[in-house]
C-alpha cells in the first residue's frame, strides 16, 4: 500500500520541519495575501520559493498522484473560467499558478506541521485574546485539520470498493450522489470513532498544551520571507505592471 | 474490584441492546467475556468505560459507585478498541503514546519515564518514529495497548484484541497480555475465539441476546459455550486452549 497521502504529516529532518507551526502558517498567509493581487511575474517570483521548499522538504509528489489529478481537473476548470471571464491568456494563466501556490502552500503546511502541533502554537496566541478560549478554538483548527486527510482516506476506500465491484459510469450523476453519500456516510462513522478515541484517552480541547520553542530556521523563514516581499513592495511603484491596479 | 449490578442499555426505549447484567470482577484477575456478534458485548465495554451511559443499574469500581461519574471511569479504565487504526490518534507512535500523557496534565520527565517504561514492555523502540499507518496489523495492536497501558489504568478493557491478527502476531499480543496479567494488572478481554485463550482466563462471563448467561472459572462454563454460539474444539484439555504453545 502507497503509504504517501497527501496533506498527512510526515516526520522528518527537513528545514520546514524544524519551524514553528506559527512561523510557517503566519508566512504562508503573508505569500497568499500578496499572490491575491500579483501579476503573473510576481506569481512566478512567490511560485518559485514555494517550488524550493517543496523540494527541500522531499515532497513525494509522484505518490500523490491520485490526490493530484483531483486539483489538476480543479485547475483546469479554474483556467477556463477566468480565460472565458477576461479572454486573457496571461490571466487564465496567472490564476492556474496561484492555484497551484496556494495547494502547494497547504500541501507544505501539512507535510512539516503535525496538526497537534499546529495547535500547540495557535493556542497559546489566541488564548491572550480576551474573552476567547484560546485553546478550544485551537482544537477545532486541529480537529479540522485532522479531517482533511481523513476525507482522502473514505474518498479513496469508498472509490476502490465500487471500482472492485465492477461500478460502471452508466449514469454518472446517479453515481456521483451515491459516492458522495457513501462518503458522507463512512465519514460520520470515521468521526464518530474518533470522537470516541479522544475520549476514551481524556482529551480535553481547553486544556493548555506545551508550547513549542522558536529555532534559528523560524528567524531565517521570516527574514526571508520579510526581506522577499519588502523587496515586492517596494518594486511595486517603479514597475506597477507587476501587480494589479488595487 | 469492579461490580455490574441490573446494568441495562438501549439507544431506543423498550428497545433495550443490555438488561439486568450483573458481573463481579477480582482485582488482579483476568476475565474473559465472549458470547456470538451480536450479543452486546462492545456495548457492554463502551458503558463501564464511561463512553456511553446506562439507563439503568450500577457501576461501582473499588468501592466506590462511579455511575454518574463517566470522567472519573474515562481516568481510571483503559480501553483498547477493537479496531486498532480507529484509536490510534497520533501522526507518529511516539506522539501516539503520549497523547493520553499529555491529556493528564502529567510532567514531562514522568512523560518519558512511562514511555521508556511501556515502549521497552511493548516492543516498539524500533518504531517509535514511524507513522502508524505504516506498522503491521500486530504492531498497531501492541501500539494501541501501549497507548492505553501508559496511562496507568487501575482496569485494562480489549475489544477482540485478535481480530484481524495472522498467527505470530496473537502470539505477541498473548505474550504481552500474560505478562501484563503477571504484573498484576485486572484485565477484562472480549473475544469469541476462546480457543486461543481460553486456558489463561481466570473466570469467565457468557453474554448472549444481551444478558450474562454464565460466569464462572473455564471448567465450569465450558459446557455452555457451544450453547451460545462460542465455538471451542471438542475433546481438547481446558489447559492446550490457547495459541502460546510452549
Amino acid at each position: 500500500m502507497a503509504e504517501a497521502l497527501i496533506f498527512h504529516y510526515r516526520q522528518q529532518k527537513a528545514f520546514l520541519n524544524r519551524c514553528n507551526p506559527l512561523t510557517k502558517l503566519v508566512c504562508i498567509l503573508a505569500i497568499l495575501i500578496t499572490l491575491a493581487k500579483a501579476s503573473f511575474a510576481v506569481t512566478v517570483l512567490l511560485l518559485l520559493p514555494l517550488v524550493l521548499l517543496g523540494a527541500t522538504q522531499r515532497l513525494p509528489i509522484r505518490r500523490y498522484g491520485k490526490e493530484l489529478r483531483f486539483f489538476f481537473v480543479m485547475t483546469v476548470l479554474i483556467g477556463i473560467t477566468e480565460y472565458a471571464a477576461t479572454g486573457l491568456l496571461l490571466s487564465c494563466i496567472t490564476a492556474c499558478l496561484r492555484f497551484l501556490a496556494i495547494i502547494l502552500s497547504g500541501m507544505l503546511l501539512s507535510d512539516s506541521t503535525a496538526p497537534d502541533d499546529l495547535a500547540r502554537s495557535l493556542g497559546s496566541v489566541l488564548d491572550r485574546i480576551p474573552f476567547i478560549d484560546g485553546w478550544s478554538v485551537a482544537s477545532s483548527i486541529e480537529l479540522t485539520l485532522s479531517m482533511i486527510p481523513l476525507i482522502f482516506d473514505v474518498t479513496e476506500e469508498v472509490t476502490t470498493a465500487r471500482k472492485a465491484r465492477m461500478e460502471g459510469n452508466r449514469h454518472p450523476i446517479r453515481n456521483i450522489r451515491s459516492v458522495a453519500a457513501s462518503i458522507f456516510s463512512l465519514l460520520l462513522d470515521r468521526s464518530e470513532e474518533l470522537t470516541w478515541a479522544l475520549e476514551a484517552r481524556c482529551f480535553d480541547p481547553s486544556r493548555p498544551r506545551r508550547t513549542l520553542p522558536y529555532t534559528k530556521s523560524d528567524l531565517f523563514l521570516v527574514t526571508v520571507v520579510a526581506f522577499g516581499l519588502a523587496f515586492l513592495f517596494i518594486a511595486l511603484p517603479r514597475v506597477p505592471s507587476l501587480f494589479y491596479p488595487l | 474490584m469492579l461490580i455490574l449490578q441490573n446494568l441495562s442499555f438501549g439507544f431506543e426505549k423498550n428497545k433495550p441492546i443490555l438488561s439486568d447484567i450483573s458481573l463481579t470482577v477480582e482485582r488482579g484477575s483476568f476475565t474473559l467475556i465472549t458470547g456470538p456478534n451480536g450479543s452486546g458485548k462492545s456495548i457492554l465495554l463502551k458503558l463501564i468505560k464511561g463512553l456511553l451511559k446506562p439507563t439503568g443499574g450500577t457501576i461501582t469500581l473499588e468501592g466506590a459507585d462511579v455511575t454518574g461519574q463517566s470522567k472519573k471511569r474515562l481516568r481510571a479504565i483503559g480501553l483498547v478498541f477493537q479496531d486498532a487504526e480507529t484509536q490510534i490518534v497520533g501522526q507518529t507512535v511516539e506522539r501516539d503514546i503520549l497523547f493520553g500523557l499529555e491529556n493528564l496534565g502529567l510532567p514531562l520527565s514522568e512523560q518519558q519515564e512511562r514511555l521508556d517504561g511501556v515502549v521497552q514492555l511493548l516492543d516498539l523502540k524500533e518504531q517509535l518514529s514511524q507513522r502508524p499507518r505504516t506498522l503491521s496489523g500486530g504492531e498497531k495492536r501492541r501500539l494501541s495497548i501501549a497507548g492505553v497501558l501508559v496511562m496507568k489504568p487501575r482496569l485494562l478493557i480489549m475489544d477482540e484484541p485478535f481480530a484481524n491478527l495472522d498467527y505470530p502476531s496473537v502470539v505477541q499480543v498473548l505474550k504481552t497480555l500474560l505478562q501484563l496479567k503477571g504484573e498484576g494488572h485486572t484485565i477484562i478481554l472480549v473475544s469469541h475465539e476462546v480457543e486461543k485463550i481460553l486456558a489463561s482466563a481466570d473466570d469467565v462471563i457468557i453474554l448472549s441476546r444481551g444478558k450474562v448467561v454464565s460466569q464462572g472459572p473455564p471448567a465450569s462454563v465450558r459446557s455452555l459455550f457451544a450453547e451460545h454460539g462460542v465455538y471451542v474444539p471438542p475433546d481438547t484439555p481446558l489447559e492446550e486452549l490457547t495459541w502460546l504453545k510452549p
